[in-house]
């Protein structure tokens, strides 16, 4: 018997098994189909604003998401240049085959991991915790853990038009049974939706009439524990615009649209939204940006990045072909909308342990996110949490001001998500303490400490430490010339001016040369971010006061008639974890707080 | 304080010992079941002043007659059910109506008490509660006047109205950060400037016009200079009314400064005696260092007096006063006798007490005109945390254009922005903090 069930393997499913696995708890993942595993089932790129920084982070916390992109990555881009190295946040274009392939290999090779095809309709509890699952054969396995990552299956229905047919995704058929006994265990479950852009075939697109545009020179792998020097294929994508015409077919024809015919109930994604939910949204705007990207390296499947949507296909064709460039445009398959079952994520645990049956983890899509990334993330934290449980170990959690993995959880679990969750970077407020570039500093000492983390991982975790401290004593102890004026300064005074770099720095300090450019990088910008930092680190200090005051779980709020009735209603429904988990649940105010602080004070 | 209870609990409102009039505060989730045993009666209306026999609940012997209202929850104080007896004052009777009270089962409120659950009833904010505190502790009427004006919660909303631009100015930034550079247009940054300096603008009047919050707060600050000898010292006590500075014929007897507080027309005064500036070429520099030097700076009127011609010091001194509220005293009338006075000075001896009526009342005009002058009517009265928190978030402005100018990153820029609206929701309570809670709710005191 295995004692942790994965149920689902895509990108949340993978990571939870290896962590669990590598952790040295038997695991068992159970998916619909093996050849699916880490499929992307949409746009072929890992990371982007805030999501970049995610993956920094699961590959700090000995994760494997980094890697698989490094590998797959054939155009790699640092996004957000021009607006503070807080919110810097790389991206790849990745060949999707070789991302699946290359996990599926690493799912094969990791030691406790097994992977049975099956498909999991149903879960059995005993004594609230969970011991069995049933797949859909009709098997019974026994567990101690089940992880449910199933994403966008359960009861899931395509809409392209008026044509409606239930799917997992395209192509594949949904999956039926966890959300009824999950209804049944008295979970809550609500119903969202999104969206994919139809692939064209390359060969039809008129490639003249499109603007390249290309990755960067410098490319930055994810992983740290990707080989230097980092020379990935930099393969460009191509950039068209829509106009007044295709706009004018789209907005006559809304009611083709399953958007806004009212067939879909579940609620899509407002920073992610389809072509139709743009023009409506934005009347004059005269054209939108779309990006060409390869699916895989030569592939004739071109995702239309942008063009996200659910019209009839006669529609889909008519309107791309008003595009400079597309005029002869061929479709290989449809843009599509999926409405599927989530599981209100408040119903978690900051562990992503259900709150409701012991043993019991979601993660994913399942919970109400959107993206590889946030999926992901939330596999690792339940995969290592649910072989922590098995070891009687205390959760692995993370506060806001140490992650964006934190942040996110930390949202799930105090708010109620009422359109597919993104991970944003303005969710962060403790910012520019989670730059992508010090995720392995902030996190691979934890990583490690928990096993995650590899001796070689670690090694190079903590050269990388030591080199930036070295960089830091040499522009401590080094005078040069002032740029401003002709006095002698230390180097790290100078590196506070807004327009000297540590790159300028090398020619009159030849030691500087060396280090690895991120490690010098970093140095800089602890150098020059340190004054905010430092401000940021107190604000951090005040709050986490209220971070550790924890509140019993079998806390009865209507004992305090203080409070109004709607704060008590979400207080008991929520059972916030700590104060500061309180103080974040929308309805709770500040007074509320204050009298919940002070009653479990005396 | 005992938070959590929700029992009933009662104190004496007014200062003990003083007026005709005391007033009995009552606070509980539910009360109405007192009136039978308390007022013999069995309905009361809420928010109607009625006269009534007030009865010992233990007993039932009468114990007084009085002015009662009810309050009915929540529109009270408290935000419970809230009963107020105006009974007769002085010792005696108040105590009995308490002991009443007490026999009947309710609790005697610790300092503070009421506010506190007015509070944790959402009846009061932090900046309102601070004000009450402020109220009680307040040396003068006029500082009354100003703890009345933030207790109608005037400040705080003005507050949240600059509070309010700032998070539309950082949402709007951060929806920039929130999409890659080809997905939208972005707003200029001379527009954040502008926004920035508008706000920091008014943070800046804020602090000016609290200047008399403050004086108000901590007492006007008078200091006595003037050459050695000249009988600084000797005004001093006079004005005082006993000897509290030493007094000597030797020049340069004061030599630390020495403070005592006094009241002018409820106005809380600090007056302060320093060592005299010699007369020599370099007495400017001898003002230059030291501590008088610091008195002068901090000090809101200044008692220039001199033995011969004040006036004289005066001109000599100017580049040191300007902008000063200060008055020209001469010392000494009785031995070095003026003949043709200047309507500007005041003639005064110390040894024969001439003159100090006069001073005072000079001291007083100044002291209301220069409360007209820095706030007028506007006047916003704050705490020393209030200010310290007004300062800083100025201070931080600055350094947030200063970011945005030298364009050196909207990550900064945000981060600083997130920081200044925190320091306005901790003055107005919209960020809890316990150690704050715990300040102002230990500064009351019984029956507030
Ligand atoms: C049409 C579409 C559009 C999308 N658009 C976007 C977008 O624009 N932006 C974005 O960020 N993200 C988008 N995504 C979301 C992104 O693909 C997912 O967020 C991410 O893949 C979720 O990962 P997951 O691990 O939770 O689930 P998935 O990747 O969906 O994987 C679920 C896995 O579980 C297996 N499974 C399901 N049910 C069972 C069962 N009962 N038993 C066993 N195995 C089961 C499936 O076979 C699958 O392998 C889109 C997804 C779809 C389908
Ligand atoms: N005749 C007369 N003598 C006075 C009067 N006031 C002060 N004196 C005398 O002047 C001398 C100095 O007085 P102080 O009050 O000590 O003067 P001071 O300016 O404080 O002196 P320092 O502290 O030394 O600078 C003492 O001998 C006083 O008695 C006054 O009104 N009339
Ligand atoms: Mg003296």
């Amino acid at each position: 018997m295995s004692s942790i069930i994965v149920a689902g393997g895509g990108h949340a499913g993978v990571e939870a098994a290896i962590a669990a696995a590598k952790l040295g708890v038997a695991v068992e993942l159970i998916t619909i189909s093996v050849d699916s595993i880490a499929r992307m089932s949409c746009n072929p790129a890992i990371g982007g604003l805030a999501k970049g920084q995610i993956v920094k982070e699961i590959d700090a916390l000995g994760g494997i998401m980094g890697l698989a992109a490094d590998v797959a990555g054939i155009q790699f881009k640092m996004l957000n240049k021009s607006k503070g190295r807080a919110v810097w946040s790389p991206r790849a274009q990745v060949d999707k085959r070789i991302y699946s392939r290359y996990i599926r290999e690493r799912v094969a090779s990791t030691p406790n991991l097994t992977v049975r095809e099956g498909e999991v309709v149903g879960f059995h509890t005993r004594a609230g915790a969970i011991s069995s699952v049933t797949l859909s054969d009709g098997t019974s396995l026994d567990c101690s853990a089940l992880i449910i990552t199933t994403g966008t299956f359960q009861n899931g229905l395509i809409h392209i038009g008026h044509e409606t047919y239930p799917a997992g995704r395209f192509a594949e058929k949904p999956s039926r049974g966890l959300t009824e006994c999950l209804i049944e265990h008295g979970f809550s479950i609500g119903r969202l939706k999104t969206g994919t852009p139809p692939r064209l075939k390359a060969s039809s697109i008129n490639w003249e009439k499109t603007d390249i545009t290309n990755g960067d020179d410098d490319p930055v792998p994810f992983s740290v524990l990707t080989e230097k020097p980092f020379h990935p294929p930099n393969i460009p994508c191509h950039i068209v615009y829509t106009g007044n015409s295709c706009h004018e077919i789209l907005s006559n024809s809304l009611e083709d649209s399953a958007l806004f015919s009212g067939k879909i109930s579940g609620v899509g994604p407002r920073y992610c939204p389809s072509i139709e939910d743009k023009i409506v949204r934005f009347p004059t705007r005269d054209h939108h940006q779309l990006f060409l990207e390869p699916e895989w390296l030569g592939a004739d499947q071109i995702y239309l990045n942008g063009f996200s949507t659910s019209m009839p296909r006669e529609l889909q064709l008519v309107s791309l072909r008003t595009i400079p460039g597309l005029s002869k445009a061929e479709i290989i398959r449809p843009g599509y909308a999926i409405e599927y079952d989530y599981c209100q994520s408040t119903q978690l645990k900051r562990s992503l342990e259900t709150k409701l049956v012991e043993g019991l983890f979601c993660a994913g899509q399942i919970n109400g996110t959107s993206g590889y990334e946030e999926a992901a993330a939330q596999g690792l934290i339940a995969g290592v949490n649910a072989a922590r449980k098995f070891q009687n170990k205390s959760p692995l959690t993370l506060l806001r001001s140490e992650a964006y993995i934190g942040v996110l959880i930390d949202d799930l679990t105090t708010k109620y998500i009422g359109e597919p969750y993104r991970m944003f970077t303005s969710s962060a407020e403790y910012r520019l303490s989670l730059r992508p570039d010090s995720a392995d500093l902030r996190l691979t000492e934890l990583g490690y400490k928990i096993g995650l983390v590899s001796e070689n991982q670690y090694d190079i975790f903590k050269k990388r430490l030591e080199s930036i401290a070295d960089i830091k004593h040499i522009l401590h102890d080094t005078k040069i010339k002032s740029s401003a004026g002709n006095n002698m300064l230390p180097a790290e005074k100078e590196l506070l001016h807004e327009n000297s770099s540590i790159s300028s720095l090398i020619n009159t300090i030849p030691r500087l040369s060396n280090f690895t450019p991120e490690d010098l990088f970093t140095a800089e910008t602890d150098i020059k971010y340190a004054g905010y930092i430092a401000r940021e680190k107190k604000r951090i200090e005040q709050i986490n006061n209220f971070e550790d005051f924890v509140i019993p779980p079998d806390f009865e709020y209507s004992k305090l008639g203080n409070l109004s009735s709607e704060c008590i209603e979400k207080l008991s429904r929520i059972k916030p974890e700590s104060i500061g988990q309180a103080s974040r649940i929308a309805g709770v105010k500040p007074s509320d707080v204050s009298v919940l602080a002070i009653y479990l004070k005396r | 304080m005992s938070a959590n209870r929700k029992d009933i609990i009662a104190a004496i409102a007014t200062p003990p010992g003083i007026g005709a009039l005391a007033i009995i505060r009552i606070s509980g989730e539910k009360i109405t079941h007192l009136f039978p045993a308390l007022f013999k009666r069995n309905k009361i209306t809420p928010r109607t002043a009625i006269l009534s026999n007030i009865f010992h609940l233990g007993t039932g012997i009468q114990l007084d007659r009085g002015i009662v209202i009810y309050y009915s929850s929540p529109h009270s104080f408290t935000g419970e059910d809230v009963i107020e007896i105006s009974c007769h004052g002085g010792n005696y009777i108040p105590k009995s109506i308490m002991r009443g009270l007490l026999a009947g089962g309710i609790r005697e409120a610790e300092p503070g008490e009421f506010s506190y659950r007015a509070f944790m009833n959402g009846k009061l904010d932090l900046i309102q509660a601070e004000s009450i505190a402020g109220l009680i502790s307040s040396r003068s009427e006029k500082n009354t006047i100003g703890n009345l004006k933030n207790l109608s919660g005037k400040f705080s909303r003005s507050i949240s109205l600059i509070k309010q631009d700032l998070i539309h100015l950082l949402s709007t930034i951060e929806h920039e950060l929130d999409f890659s550079e080809d997905e939208i247009s972005f707003t200029k940054t001379e527009y954040i400037i502008d926004l920035l300096k508008d706000v920091s603008g008014k943070i800046n009047n804020f602090l000016k016009s609290t200047l008399l919050g403050e004086s108000i707060y901590s007492g006007i600050r008078a200091v006595l200079i003037g050459r050695p000898n000249v009988g600084k010292s000797s005004v001093y006590n006079a004005l005082l009314g006993h000897e509290r500075a030493i007094v000597s014929p030797l020049p340069g007897t004061t030599r630390d400064t020495i403070e005592t507080w006094f009241e002018i027309r409820g106005v809380p005064v600090c007056l302060i005696d320093t060592a005299g500036y010699w007369e020599s070429g370099d007495y400017l520099d001898s003002l230059g260092v030291g501590r008088t030097t610091n008195e002068l700076n901090s000090a809101d009127i200044i008692l220039l007096i001199d033995d011969k011609d004040p006036s004289k010091q005066f001109e000599a001194l100017s580049s040191k006063l300007s902008g000063k509220s200060y008055l020209l005293i001469k010392s000494k009338e009785d031995i070095n006798q003026t003949v043709s006075k200047n309507p500007d000075v005041i003639y005064t001896s110390a040894r024969e007490d001439i003159g100090f009526n006069n001073l005072l009342t000079c001291l007083s005009t100044s002291i209301d005109a220069l409360h007209e002058n820095s706030a007028g009517t506007s006047a916003n009265f704050v705490s020393n945390r209030q200010k310290i928190l007004l300062e800083k978030a100025y201070e931080l402005l600055e350094e947030v254009i200063h970011v945005t100018q030298a364009n050196i990153g909207m990550d900064i820029v945000s981060s600083l922005i997130r920081d200044i609206t925190d320091i306005l929701g901790e003055m107005t309570g919209d960020i809890t903090r316990d150690d704050i809670l715990d300040n102002i709710f230990s500064s009351f005191c019984v029956g507030k």
